[in-house]
């Protein structure tokens, strides 16, 4: 039998309230109002250059003694990790009694151009944990990475190591060479080089570009055709909003840290083959004998599963643990399935071993 | 699969009836439109009604209704109104497409046909490297703000005059010239590789509309019913996710993308150093001088860290020892050190201070103690 079960008057009415929807949500738009980026009462304790290290207020009495430091990564801005009421991993993280610091590397321009991945990790990272450990008086604090942060918490555990107490790596890639790396394929013969020398720092919007590419059609197209359907509810537009917002929110990234990291980490996959170099240092994931949680998302399409799961044949730790996340990139952090499952699950992991 | 199945249950009997009194075309069912049309009127300052064609309106009303919108909302709906014109695009052609087929249930009942008609005719649009609708979707990513379309005219006029360029030069002109016909010849470079991606993204399109074509001809056989235009949409992003996917992860693709970023930059790239030499000629900071200062800065930077590094590490050694040289507290070890090999410092220089200060105390109290940090 034919399969159109419609008449092309229904499609006309179709497409008149799809427009009409359209039309409409003007109105629900204007009924937003201002997006916060993050929501959870936050402290900045420490700043240098553009870097902010933000320590949140507590939600319990009982805190593990160990601070945990949020490593996020350069690309889009950390109030993913902050988006909305019931949304948060931090919020989940603190309700699950962890003293939470992060890392927010803010908005580099022309003049950080020439900051390097040794200024980030042997710079802007170790002079974080120093402040937290003199501020806790301790020797050793936890460190969390998401996506590249985990990428640059490695490298940080693997050079000092004395700092850390346990490391848990959330959505990292680690081996930059799977099958279904689309981001690396992309840039594997790109001549780098020429592109930091051109461009200097990339533009946010270049980035934003990139990863769209990865699924355009859904990703540019289906997800705003759908949207009509909810364009009338505010609450549930706000919530799409705030998404949108972070998504599009990309800083400019630093030419000489991204000729670093995509030659070294994507294009001669430094990180497994122990050949990366942090200023003078070789970084070798096997100088980590600490606790690993490795935090990984099973539809992951823009660090494959295998690529994160590749951490545990590269570190000597005894205590390594792994969890999948049956979702992908970002829904590890902002679903509702995500809220229940990591921060309790990370709380847990920490009390286990403080 | 059979590409010939007939075409029993399609009533078309809406046609006849006195409400669309004639066989409609995408044109005349505007006017039915329009009647939604209305919806918009509120939200229209300058209200213009009468325009024939829903895209036209749709922009008419967007260009109206945009400048109250703030900077982020503009940008937002800009983006919904891109994607509502693929919805309509689709639209159009599936109306197409059953208008083609009630014409031959009259005649044939052969409504496959109608269906390859049309879908051949949705394939060239995609052909040649004409995307359509489907760039919105596929524009290069990396392109780094790409080329406008006058860089591109330019291509195209000199090339044919590349020959005459390619003549060296001489006289106090001939490094313009050797500058200029280098210019010339990356932007042919470029534009050549970016006819062969677009081509190949181009190709995209048409295996999505085929395999599109299978999977509704596979539904007829299956009995599943397509009830709306969101459905068909939905299988159109399907089928172009998938028909995309197995163009990028190719090493191909990962080849020609590669070749592509790099021609566009090498342009760039030429064009940043023919703007750093006129700016050099008026006396104007070049791109190239404040690279060299923005790269001082950050090593002076870097090091000046380091600097600070040791002396808050020293300065807290210091401290430690004069609370333990004025007997106020007992020694404690620095919390803070920057590395082990530090801190192992710290402790051979903390003994050895111990033992100084005993020597000290053996052999005089009044004697001053001098400490080497």
């Amino acid at each position: 039998m034919i399969p159109f079960q419609m008449r092309p008057d229904e499609i006309i009415q179709e497409i008149s309230d799809f427009n009409g929807k359209l039309a409409q949500g003007l109105n629900t738009l204007s009924e937003i109002g201002e997006l916060e980026d993050g929501i959870s009462p936050k402290d900045a304790v420490y700043k240098e250059d553009k870097m902010v290290l933000y320590h949140y207020k507590p939600r319990v009495e009982k805190l593990n003694p160990i601070p945990l430091l949020i490593v996020y990564a350069l690309v889009n801005r950390p109030y993913m990790a902050d988006l909305q009421e019931g949304r948060s991993m931090i919020q989940g993280l603190l309700d699950a009694g962890v003293d939470v610091y992060l890392v927010d590397w803010g908005y580099p321009d022309a003049g950080d151009a020439y900051l390097t991945l040794e200024d980030y990790i042997n710079g802007y990272i170790d002079r974080c944990v120093d402040v937290i450990r003199d501020e806790h008086g301790l020797d050793k604090i936890n460190i969390l990475g998401i996506c590249q942060g985990g990428s640059f918490s490695l490298c940080y555990a693997a050079l000092h190591q004395e700092k850390i107490k346990n490391i848990i790596t959330t959505v990292t890639p680690v081996d930059f060479h799977t099958k279904n790396d689309l981001l690396s394929k992309m840039v594997r013969h790109v001549d780098v080089d020429l592109l930091v020398d051109t461009e200097g720092n990339i533009s946010g919007d270049d980035m934003n570009s990139t990863y769209l590419s990865m699924k355009p059609f859904q990703l540019m197209g289906q997800k705003y055709v759908d949207l009509v359907n909810i364009l009338d509810d505010t609450e549930k537009l706000r919530n799409f909003m705030r998404m949108e917002k972070w998504i599009f929110d990309s800083p400019d990234q630093v030419g000489e840290t991204i000729r670093q990291f995509t030659k070294q980490f994507y294009q001669e996959n430094g990180l497994v083959k122990g050949t990366v170099k942090i200023g003078d240092d070789t970084v070798d994931l096997g100088n980590i004998t600490v606790p690993v949680l490795n935090i990984y998302a099973r539809d992951d399409h823009l660090v494959p599963p295998d690529s994160s799961k590749a951490l545990g044949g590269c570190v000597s730790s005894k205590d390594y643990t792994e969890l999948e996340f049956p979702g992908g990139h970002i829904g590890v952090f902002v679903s509702g399935k995500a809220q229940a499952m990591i921060p309790p699950a990370v709380g847990k992991w920490l009390d286990e071993r403080t | 699969m059979n590409d010939k199945m007939q075409f029993p249950f399609w009533n078309t009997d809406w046609m006849n009836n006195d409400r669309m009194n004639s066989q409609p075309d995408w044109f005349q069912n505007q006017t039915q439109y329009m009647d939604a049309w209305s919806s918009f009127q509120k939200f229209m300052p300058n209200s213009s009604s009468g325009i024939p064609q829903m895209a036209e309106a749709m922009n008419s009303w967007w260009k109206s209704a945009s400048p109250s919108l703030s900077g982020q909302n503009q940008d937002f709906y800009s983006k919904m109104m891109q994607q509502g014109q693929g919805f309509n695009f689709m639209g159009e052609q599936f109306s197409k497409i059953l208008e083609g087929m009630s014409e031959v249930s009259k005649e044939s009942d052969d409504w496959q046909t109608a269906l390859n008609d049309q879908f051949e005719s949705m394939k060239s649009m995609f052909e040649g490297g004409n995307a359509g609708i489907q760039g919105a979707f596929t524009s290069s990513p990396f392109m780094m703000g790409g080329l406008n379309d006058e860089q591109f005219k330019i291509a195209e006029m000199t090339s044919n005059i590349d020959k005459l360029l390619s003549v060296p030069g001489f006289g106090p002109d001939r490094e313009a010239l050797a500058q200029m016909q280098e210019g010339i010849r990356l932007l042919n470079d470029y534009q050549q590789v970016s006819g062969e991606f677009k081509e190949e993204l181009s190709r995209v399109g048409v295996v999505a509309l085929e395999d599109m074509r299978h999977r509704i001809l596979e539904m007829a056989e299956q009995g599943t019913e397509i009830k709306s235009l969101s459905e068909i949409y939905d299988l159109w992003v399907d089928c172009n996710e998938k028909a995309y996917a197995e163009l990028v992860y190719t090493d191909e693709y990962s080849e020609l993308y590669g070749r592509m970023t790099n021609a566009l930059l090498a342009v760039k790239q030429h064009q940043g150093k023919v703007m750093d030499k006129l700016l050099a000629k008026m006396n104007m900071p070049t791109r190239q001088g404040m690279n060299t200062v923005l790269k001082r800065v950050q090593e002076m930077k870097r090091s000046q860290s380091k600097s600070t590094a040791k002396i808050t590490a020293l300065e807290k050694e210091l401290q430690a020892l004069r609370q333990m040289i004025e007997g106020k507290k007992k020694p404690s070890s620095p919390v803070v050190s920057r590395s082990t090999t530090k801190s192992k410092k710290t402790k051979k220089k903390a003994t050895k201070k111990k033992q100084l200060k005993k020597t000290a105390k053996k052999t005089s109290v009044d004697k001053p103690i001098v400490i080497d940090i």
